[in-house]
């Protein structure tokens, strides 16, 4: 990817937020001032405009992988069309959204995909694509490469077949490592390798690394999370909590990983926190929209508790973001609960909202995977039922059925 | 929708691909501007936190990476 100086600002109520394309930096500055809150207590708050936002734009997916957030399977009827795909992302250039992160379903399986992705790069919004790599053709790799402001995250969840492909399906770690292949030779440049680390690969994030940087990428690790078809895996896949102390110790080890700062209830294990904001963004500085529109606080918390309207309504998105009473609620001063007095806090801040509702564990608790084991505690004694996520796409349990390859010779 | 480009534009130039191929790289160029204050903002006076009226020590400058923030992919 070129290196460039392009910079787009806008002003907030807090002081100027600018955005690096080039760099991928985000840049805040505001007036010292005696009492100042810090950052992520200011930006809690909420935003003007979203700073990124992620936007499924199918269900529809070849794959099935037992942790999907957002249950993805076959395409949904009602998806956004591509005049109301367009029409949406017109919005977010007038907010000044400076940048969306694509997924699905497998987001690259619409038609309209690469169109989308193009008409949103030309008008001012940074794109960052996430695939499973399967129709990753020489020709596509090619493509991309060529497009400025475009990041590619290829999703993979274990450093060999043996550990990947339970999870994630038969022949899916070939087909990802086969995208990474082709979007090196490319010369696409430090596109990600993205990973949900479970309790059956925690043991191979050094492997992982060597492998991201083998293709000239950069490691990405995130949180599983009990959402989607993840709520009936969670138990069964995620860490222990040895391995999310060998996880901190990972980060600490390697600045260059990136998180998406899914890593902040781990805090209180180091005496620095984790680069990033290191609390919940939902509804505050980002949030999801889905393939029908709807717009959720993020991706984690795909439910109608945490649903703040739908961009088809009057208003659309901006009217959503800027009036809606959930994210209204979210942007309101929380006192931290029974985590307040908790010597971790002001690290973990009481965690992952997502996590916390659906294992059934209050708002305003310690998140399951506390690290002082607060949340297991709570876990133990709680007899509520944890809610569900909203219907998923693919009831039968059976993907959209693309054929690994095509008729056609790869580009 | 934006002047100029329209949906049908879109369709017509993934039925000729020589066509599509020609106009990408211009299409997919970032334009080169800094944008302007938002439409709506509840901040008040906005010209004493403009960035380029603080003096380097009013200022407190903090960056992180754009993938630093929780609630995204």
């Amino acid at each position: 990817m070129p290196e460039t100086a392009k910079v787009a600002r806008r002003r907030e109520r807090f002081g100027t937020l600018a955005y690096d394309y080039g760099a991928r930096r985000l840049t805040f500055v505001r007036r010292r001032e005696r009492d100042l809150p810090s950052l992520p207590d200011a930006l809690s708050r909420g935003l003007d405009a979203p700073i990124c936002l992620t936007w499924e734009l199918t269900y529809g997916c070849n794959l099935s992988c037992t942790h999907c957030l957002s249950s993805s399977g076959r395409r949904d009827p009602g998806e956004l069309t591509t005049q109301e795909a367009v029409g949406f992302l017109d919005e977010l250039e007038r907010m000044r959204v400076f940048y969306v992160n694509i997924g699905g379903g497998e987001p690259t399986l619409r038609p309209d995909f690469a169109d989308l992705v193009e008409y949103a790069v030309s008008h001012g919004i940074g794109v960052k694509f996430s695939t499973n790599g399967t129709t990753m053709t020489r020709g596509r790799a090619t493509r991309y490469a060529g497009m400025d402001y475009l990041d590619i995250q290829v999703s993979i969840d274990g450093a060999c077949p043996a550990t990947n492909d339970p999870v994630r399906g038969a022949g899916s770690f070939a087909a990802a490592t086969r995208a990474m292949e082709r979007l090196a030779a490319a010369g696409f440049g430090a596109f990600k390798v993205s990973v949900v680390v479970t309790r059956l690969n925690a043991g191979e994030l050094e492997s992982l690394w060597r492998l991201a940087h083998g293709y000239g990428a950069v490691l990405r690790i995130t949180r599983l999370r009990p959402s989607g078809r993840g709520a009936q895996s969670w138990d069964r896949l995620r860490p222990t909590q040895a391995q999310l102390r060998d996880v901190h110790r990972f980060l600490s080890d390697h600045p260059d990983v990136l998180t998406g700062d899914s890593f902040f209830h781990l805090g209180p294990l180091g005496r620095e926190p984790l680069a990033g904001l290191n609390t919940c963004g939902a509804g505050r500085v980002v949030c999801l929209v889905d393939p029908v529109g709807d717009v959720y606080a993020c991706p984690f918390v795909m439910h109608p508790e945490f649903r703040a309207g739908n961009v088809r309504m009057r208003g659309g998105f901006s009217g959503i973001w800027q009036d809606s009473e959930l994210f209204g609620r979210l942007r309101e001063p929380a006192e931290g609960g029974e985590c307040a007095s908790c010597s971790g806090f002001d690290s973990c801040r009481g965690g992952c909202m997502a996590a916390k509702f659906f294992t059934g564990l209050p708002l305003d608790g310690p998140d399951p995977e506390c690290v002082f084991g607060h949340g297991e505690a709570t876990l133990a004694t709680s007899a509520a039922a944890p809610p569900r996520s909203a219907p998923g796409h693919d009831v039968s349990g059976r993907p959209v059925p693309v054929a690994f390859g095509s008729r056609r010779s790869p580009a | 929708m934006r002047r100029g480009v329209s949906v049908s534009s879109l369709n017509h130039a993934r039925r000729d691909p020589a066509r599509f191929r020609a106009r990408t790289p211009e299409a997919a160029r970032m334009p080169t501007i800094e944008y302007e204050v938002l439409a709506k903002s509840t901040a008040g006076p906005t010209t004493a936190d403009d960035e380029g009226d603080l003096l380097e020590e009013e200022a407190l400058v903090e960056e992180i990476s754009i993938d630093g923030m929780c609630g995204v992919y």
